[in-house]
């Protein structure tokens, strides 16, 4: 028995041998198992109109739950613009203090997020069938890029995407022909292939519509012609009247804005739970004033006292501290700009309102705008507040030809009014520009990125100089010009960071102007 | 190369096949003495091995009664046991004795009497009998003990329980006991009738054995690297719910950083300082063989039989990838034969907060030296009794709370409880343990449940064939983990930042109902940005984690001859973890009311390996011993998350009441390796030892022109106390030397750049760079060492140089944002670790009833950044939350810190602007230190008297830097008791302006504070030198004598035990323990983390 079981063994082994010297090639399955099944490898044509989205959502610091909104416009130009101010004592932002680990979000959000979707797409639709969806996507790039380049100066733009040790910086004037050069191309390639299909409802913008892709293209022309507008007179004018010809922003439904879901939510919402600002004494000056009828879609009265209050911005940790500026007793966000509406309120992209401002300070200048300046006034005072969901004509009229002005805040730094200046259109062309300009502010709320831009141009509306200034270049009463350059792209791309200081009109820091801020 | 993938199935089948056959080969075998040796030229040894694989039987005999090594030509077929042992002894003056599983050899002259047997009489008359119980240092008995009468021939030896029983012709004489592997005790007998003994091993009378690299048992002697055993007894003596902390100050050049997240957090281990830039430093963990793929600290302390920690990458060079920062081996205990012995082991610890923040009681609530009921600040009125009406109605007098910190936190408790039973037959020895943990965390809301199920079987199926079965299984839960900084839960800065003068009864009020019927936080300053009411944050921010793991091992050894074995061995560590997130409405920084977070997750790591081991004379004195391995390792994982975004029916947290549930998967599979691996060791004469490794990888995660790769080492050791004729005070001299490669195969899906789908169907371009040309990691390492023992084995050290150098690292570079990516890959890179370790023991008193040891741990570690690539010459390793910046910067070495700090002038002087206020540099930008230390020193002394023992473990850390972020948030709160500076009169600071001249300007401290305190500091203000003395561990223990015992019959042995840890410091720079960082990963940098603990506690075991 016993020798006939382990005869069994010997036998086991000999055949298990065998059967195990038949192997076979062994690494095969290696690029199977060192691929994610998560994620994609490669795109299809239609993960084209995924791309856009995502451009998109980025574009407006909105994707994928990111909190980089606040790093890039609330603790940045919401407060430059002063919509708004710091209430929590650990973030100095207010004071000009330029805290480059958060700003530099706003560099990654352009450079690694939103650009990278939009030259993939670029490379990709070169081709007739998809010409539409080209020029779409160039208009969103002149979008993204003039906001970068409106923060910084000159920023890396004709060498992007190269992979390459150094990525030079280009001068703003190039960047700036060459988006006017952009829009125009892009603009004509869309009219000639309006009805082509583009991005359908992918396009969380105008859910595919190409007509008021060109609208926005051209009130982004105009925007633009008139940031050059003191810098270049001539350009601005010629590009400032193919915009109008080509048709801008008009109606109500031209509002551009970005749909938002439970995830890619608005920035604003987002950060506006965190209590870390309150309306500005700037706004509470002018709305108050006013008696704007926004002031309630803008903002809510204090939890503590039921009034519309709002904190100076520039103050400092001992100041923040004071109970009168808490955020108990200082107005926070409406309801549609708070969190639990992060997922429901769309983010503000342009409004035709804009375009009527734009219109009215070209018409100022003698540009040829289709109509006059006090008409285009009025017509953009009267779209923002429809945009707003005040339609009562007479709320209306009887606002626009109000002759209210700014109050005094008061409070602990005793404020006094932020001007003189009423609503109702006036006769002096320079008080006109303020009032055309100070209702532009009001009316961009919460696009703070636009308001700083157009404040740093016209110098208007005047703004409330800060508490304290942390910042060696910039006095308390002085408006910061600019964002230095990004420490972390000094970090990692020094070399171009270092020439491109040669590119600016003065050293690298927020006092310097811009090329187009020279009034 | 052939798919080892099938090779496995195909062993497995092999092995199952074997293993079924044999099983019916064991049912047909008869209980037989009969033996089967055959062979030319077997050394004594050989046959004595292979005696005992095929009766089970054991051969004890004493060092010197017989040359083992002596060659014989044996030709046994089916003979008796005793006939080969009649054929071993004759003419050898040698007796032999079966018993039980035993088969004791004693030189003939002797009288050998095992229990119950009667001796040969000797001339003496008999008139005492002296009984007793021997046993190890770890109370385990020992049989085969040799007793002798000093000075006569009458012996005996001890029985399965250690148990033996002498006859003296009178009670003065001294009895010698000697055991293989063990220190010879000669003990006086001075009239005593009961004697027990413990014997301690010793390095020079045995071979010792440690257990190294793939579970390959090898000779120390024979080893060219370092490695430190420690026993899972020195281990247990004061526990902690994470026994790898244990280990701190008891193996050189191994650093511990707690994480600081409560009971069972894990801990980051460091061997010889770190050498991946970006990688993973941390060694591998293998128990009884199985490389483990998540955390250590679950496992059972009470199990464990051993850990051998294996330092450099030669100690590690057959675990190839993983093991290339070196491996901590932890061994088991498994059954034993015999009769079924219980063991218990208890411990109730008690747990409290060793360093809390200072704080100041004189100022109260308030702003600029008023009261205001809002505030967060501590900068208020003095605080002297005035009635101040609180934020919620009530009104106290305004006074200072001392012991709010200490109240806030909890003494809490640890209860753990192991029983274990282990028994068996010669062919079948079972270990079965259950133990559970009940652990408090100081923090009210965090306790942690534990149990732990291990059975390991080990069955000797046919003489050829073993199989070891082990199975573990552990569940945990886990409520609130606490999560350090302001991360998550915000219990921490709250209760840091709580106004001192609020009493803790009114902040336990932390929540009302308003008139909507809601429930509602009740804070001084609602709406606050960061922080919340410390007790809405206890109760109202909760989170859980729960998890399962199994793991799973199992191995078969057939022996084809004495010299050749086959292994076969797979096994598999799974761990299923749920993790729950529940906010409720109210929190403020939750933005969209109550939410809601989940996670579940499946990790788990296969390894299978076969082993083929040989052990060869080639010549009389050349002795080879060889493995030839292959292996496949693969993990793979899944994990799903969701966020609720919100909940419709408030604080009710589940998902399908999810506003807008946003879910996350990532499942994947890890890279699988392959491996072909040698060994060979070639001894001269059990003297010079050449040991050559050599091991070829394949990894998945590398590209296919890359997939393979190569690394050897090579080794010499030589015991210069065996080749030369040494003084007699010297017990033992070795010498050891090697060279050695370790190769690291990278990580999953990093060759190609892959797109994913977001929400809304957004596709999202990759941020990172994949790298194409992804190569190996490599690790050269050189060592050498002297180990040495003197006068009999009572002083010894052993030394350790060592010098390794990491290239073609993984790095994670920043190339310029203009590419499109914001992270690219690269391979460069060259880091050198070297270093010095030194481990000294001495033994001043060894005496019957008094002994004292002293172990000496020193280690000393530099590290330094040879080179990063061509063109980059600094890489930031991690952005510390605007706080530091950890830099790899050429020239310098890992954990270099920078951060923002005081400017100054030309000529050195800290400047101040003509405000009076400091001025800061620019960024983080000035170099503040390393946070690695410069040395690390453990001393340990243990005393022994009768049945007492005490030891403690003196633990020091020199250099170092640490940032206390806690510090500088309660300052700039005006809650520290630094923030004390000043208030009356303002703080002049000692510095000068722009211009030269000296400041004479005051500011108010709350300004000052303001400015270089608070949650983003400048903390260049805020660093200190982690250099700490502390006195680790502390052991009063008591073993109940053999004499009570034996009236308490069911008790075998008892011990009992009062054990500190961590129970003062002798020494300390920071205003923080300098171990408790802000995460595995964030060395250098404190922020509001779980205050470490000061434990004492009482321990109990018990054998049946």
């Amino acid at each position: 028995m016993k020798q006939r079981v382990f005869s069994s063994i010997r036998l086991t082994c000999f055949l298990a041998l065998l059967y195990m010297a038949g192997f076979n090639s062994c690494t095969k399955k290696y690029e199977k198992i060192n691929t994610d099944p998560t994620r994609l490898t490669s795109l299809d044509p239609g993960d084209v109109r995924g791309l856009f989205t995502n451009a998109e959502y980025m574009a407006m610091y909105s994707g994928n739950g990111s909190a980089e909104y606040q790093y890039a416009e609330g603790f940045a130009s919401d407060l430059y613009a002063q919509y708004s101010a710091i209430t929590a004592t650990f973030d100095p932002t207010d004071r000009y203090n330029i805290e480059q680990s958060w700003i530099q979000e706003q560099w990654i959000a352009t450079y690694i997020k939103a650009l990278p979707p939009l030259m993939a797409i670029l490379n990709a639709t070169d081709k007739p069938e998809t010409m539409a969806l080209n020029a779409i996507a160039r208009i969103w790039k002149v979008f993204v890029m003039h906001r970068a380049t409106d923060y910084y100066g000159p920023v890396p733009y004709f060498h992007i995407g190269v992979d390459s040790v150094v990525v030079p910086y280009d001068s703003q004037k190039d960047i700036y022909d060459d988006l006017f050069k952009e829009l125009d191309e892009a603009t004509q390639v869309l009219k000639d292939n309006i009805s082509q299909p583009a991005y359908g409802a992918s396009d969380l913008i105008y859910d595919g519509d190409n007509s008021r892709w060109l609208k926005f293209a051209n009130t982004l022309r105009l925007r633009l012609a008139l940031r050059i507008s003191d810098v270049d007179p001539a350009k601005a004018k010629q590009e400032a009247e193919t915009a109008v010809q080509g048709g801008v922003l008009t109606d109500l439904s031209d509002d551009a804005y970005l749909k938002v879901s439970g995830v890619d939510y608005n920035g604003f919402c987002r950060q506006s739970g965190w209590n870390e600002f309150r309306m500005s004494a700037t706004m509470e000056s002018v709305l108050v004033g006013y008696e704007d009828p926004r002031l309630s879609k803008y903002w809510q009265p204090a939890v503590n006292t039921g009034k519309y209050d709002g904190v100076r911005n520039g103050m400092d940790v001992a100041e923040i501290s004071a109970d009168e500026n808490s955020p108990d007793n200082n107005s926070q966000p409406s309801v549609r700009l708070l969190p639990e509406s992060m997922s429901t309120t769309p983010v503000t992209v342009m409004y035709t309102a804009e375009a009527y401002f734009l219109r009215a300070e070209g018409a100022l200048n003698g540009w040829n705008m289709g109509g006059t300046a006090k008409e285009f006034y009025e017509k953009g005072i009267e779209m923002s507040l429809r945009t707003w969901g005040i339609t009562d004509a007479a709320t209306i009229d009887k606002y626009i030809h109000s002759m209210n002005v700014p109050i005094a805040p008061g409070g602990y730094f005793n404020t006094p009014a932020l001007t003189d200046i009423p609503i109702k259109f006036s006769a002096d062309p320079e008080e006109e520009r303020e009032q055309i300009q100070t209702q532009k502010w009001i009316a961009l709320f919460p696009d703070g990125e636009e308001a700083w831009a157009s404040i740093r141009r016209s110098g208007y509306p005047k703004m409330y100089p800060l508490i304290h200034s942390d910042n060696p270049d910039l006095p308390p009463d002085s408006m910061i010009r600019r964002i230095p350059f990004i420490d972390y792209d000094r970090d990692r791309n020094g070399e171009a960071v270092k020439a491109a200081e040669a590119l600016l009109k003065g050293p690298d820091n927020a006092a310097t102007r811009l090329w187009w801020d020279v009034k | 190369m052939s798919c080892i993938a099938r090779f496995f199935i195909r062993c497995f089948t092999v092995a199952l096949l074997l293993y079924i056959f044999s099983q019916a080969a064991a049912s047909s075998r008869q209980d037989s003495l009969s033996v089967d040796i055959q062979g030319k030229n077997m050394t004594i040894a050989q046959i004595f091995k292979a005696l005992h694989q095929q009766t089970g039987y054991i051969v004890f005999y004493n060092n010197g009664i017989i040359d083992d090594q002596e060659r014989l030509d044996m030709n046994f077929v089916h003979a008796d046991l005793r006939k080969v042992l009649d054929f071993l002894t004759k003419g050898r003056q040698l007796s032999y004795v079966i018993k039980n599983r035993f088969i004791l050899l004693q030189k003939a002259a002797a009288s050998i009497s095992p229990m119950g047997q009667s001796g040969l009489q000797t001339a003496v008359a008999p008139d005492t009998t002296i009984t007793g119980n021997v046993h190890d240092d770890q109370g385990q008995p020992l049989p085969g003990v040799s007793v002798v009468l000093k000075g006569t021939t009458t012996g005996t030896v001890t029985d399965v329980q250690g148990n033996y029983s002498i006859e003296s012709p009178n009670t003065q004489g001294t009895l010698v006991f000697s055991y293989v592997g063990f220190a010879t005790q000669e003990v006086p007998i001075n009239h005593h009738t009961a004697l027990d003994v413990t014997l301690g091993s010793s390095v020079s009378a045995l071979t010792q054995v440690v257990v190294t690299a793939l579970g390959i048992k090898r000779s120390v002697e024979s080893l060219n690297y370092a490695v430190q055993d420690v026993s899972g007894d020195k281990l247990n003596k004061a526990k902690e719910t994470n026994f790898i902390n244990t280990l701190q100050g008891k193996v050189a050049g191994v650093t511990i950083t707690k994480n600081a997240t409560g009971p069972g957090s894990d801990s980051k281990v460091l061997i010889r300082g770190n050498r991946s830039l970006m990688g993973n430093s941390q060694p591998l963990f293998v128990i009884d063989g199985v490389p483990l793929a998540g955390n250590v600290g679950m496992l059972n302390s009470d199990n464990i039989e051993s850990v051998t920690v294996l330092k450099g990458a030669s100690a590690a060079a057959l675990y190839g990838s993983q093991g290339q920062n070196g491996a901590i081996i932890i061994t088991t205990k498994k059954g034993k034969a015999g009769e079924i012995s219980v063991n218990y082991s208890g411990g109730l610890t008690m747990n409290q907060a060793l360093v809390l923040p200072e704080l100041q009681y004189e100022y109260g609530q308030g702003d600029a030296g008023v009261y205001s009921a809002n505030s967060e600040h501590g900068w208020g009125p003095k605080a002297e009794g005035q009635m101040v009406k609180l934020w919620n109605g009530d009104e106290v007098p305004l006074k200072g709370q001392p012991d709010r910190l200490k109240n806030f936190f909890r003494t809490a408790k640890t209860l753990t409880n192991t029983l274990s039973v282990t028994g068996g037959t010669d062919k079948v020895q079972v270990y079965f343990s259950y133990g559970n943990t009940l652990a408090q965390g100081i923090m009210r809301n965090n306790d942690l449940t534990r149990h732990n199920v291990d059975l390991k079987i080990n069955s000797y199926i046919s003489p050829k064939l073993s199989l070891l079965t082990k199975l573990t299984y552990i569940y945990e839960d886990v409520n609130n983990r606490v999560r350090p900084g302001d991360g998550g839960t915000y219990a921490l800065p709250s209760i840091f930042c709580a106004p001192t003068s609020i009493p803790l009864g009114e902040m336990q009020k932390y929540s009302y109902i308003d008139n909507t019927g809601t429930e509602r936080q009740s804070y001084w300053l609602p709406g606050s940005s960061v922080l919340l009411n410390p007790y809405w944050a206890l109760n109202r921010v909760l989170y859980y984690q729960q998890s399962d793991r199994i793991i799973g091992l199992f191995t078969a050894k057939y022996d084809f001859t004495d010299w050749l074995n086959i292994q076969v061995r797979g096994s598999i560590d799974k761990t299923i973890q749920n993790d729950d997130h529940k906010v409720y409405a109210d929190s403020y920084f939750s933005q969209v009311g109550s939410d809601y977070d989940y996670g579940d997750s499946r990790h788990q790591s296969v390894n299978l390996d076969a082993l083929l081991s040989f052990n060869r004379d080639l010549t009389r004195n050349i002795n080879l011993t060889g493995n030839i391995g292959v292996a496949v390792q693969q993990g793979n994982y899944k994990d799903v998350s969701g966020s609720a975004n919100g909940l419709f029916k408030p604080n009710f947290f589940f998902m399908s009441n999810a506003k807008s549930p946003y879910v996350t998967n990532s499942n994947g599979r890890n890279p699988q390796v392959q491996s072909l691996y040698g060994t060979a060791t070639f001894a001269y004469k059990r003297y010079l030892y050449l040991d050559v490794t050599a091991r070829n990888d394949w990894s998945s995660a590398l590209p296919k022109e890359n997939q393979s790769y190569f690394y050897p080492s090579i080794g010499l050791s030589g015991i210069v106390s065996e080749m030369l004729h040494l003084p007699s005070w010297v017990s033992y001299g070795k010498f050891r030397i090697s060279l050695a490669n370790a190769g690291y195969g990278g990580q999953e899906y990093l060759d190609r750049n892959y797109y994913s789908v977001g929400s809304g169907g957004a596709v999202i371009t990759p941020s990172i760079q994949s790298i194409g040309t992804y190569k190996p990691e490599i690790t050269n390492s050189f060592e050498v060492g002297l180990d040495w023992q003197f006068f009999d084995s009572r002083l010894g050290f052993n030394f350790t140089y060592y010098n390794t150098k990491t290239k073609n690292q993984l790095l994670l570079i920043g190339p310029p944002p203009g590419t499109l990516f914001q992270q690219k890959y690269i391979n460069a890179g060259l880091i050198q670790n070297k270093g010095i370790e030194v481990v000294m023991n001495a033994t001043p008193v060894r005496s019957e009833n008094f002994s004292w040891d002293i172990g000496v741990n020193f280690s000393k570690n530099r590290n330094k950044i040879v080179r990063l690539t061509p063109t980059i010459s600094s890489i930031v390793i991690s952005d510390g939350d605007n706080v530091y910046l950890i830099k790899a910067d050429k020239g310098g070495s890992y954990g270099d810190m920078y951060v923002k700090g005081w400017a100054k002038d030309s000529l050195g002087r800290h400047l101040v602007g003509s405000d009076g206020m400091p001025i800061l540099t620019d960024g983080l930008d000035q170099f503040i230190g390393n946070y690695n230390p410069d040395f690390m020193l453990g001393v340990s002394n243990s005393f022994r008297y009768k049945n007492f023992t005490l030891s403690f473990l003196i633990d020091h850390r020199q250099g170092g830097t640490v940032i206390a972020g806690t510090q500088a948030l309660i300052d700039q709160y005006g809650h520290s008791k630094a923030s004390l500076q000043g208030r009356e009169g303002g703080i002049v600071l000692d510095g000068y302006t722009r211009d030269g001249k000296k400041n004479t300007q005051s500011v108010s401290p709350q300004k000052y504070f303001g400015l270089i305190g608070g949650r983003y500091p400048a903390a260049g203000f805020y660093s200190y030198s982690s250099t700490n003395t502390r006195l680790r561990e502390l052991t009063v223990g008591y073993s109940l004598p053999q004499s009570m015992l034996s009236r308490i019959k069911f008790i075998k042995q008892a011990e009992i035990s009062v054990v500190g840890r961590n129970l003062f410091f002798i020494q300390r720079d920071a205003p923080i323990d300098p171990e408790v960082t802000r995460g595995v990963d964030g060395g250098g940098l404190e922020y509001c983390a779980l205050p470490s603990t000061r434990d004492l506690g009482i321990n109990l075991r018990l054998s049946f």
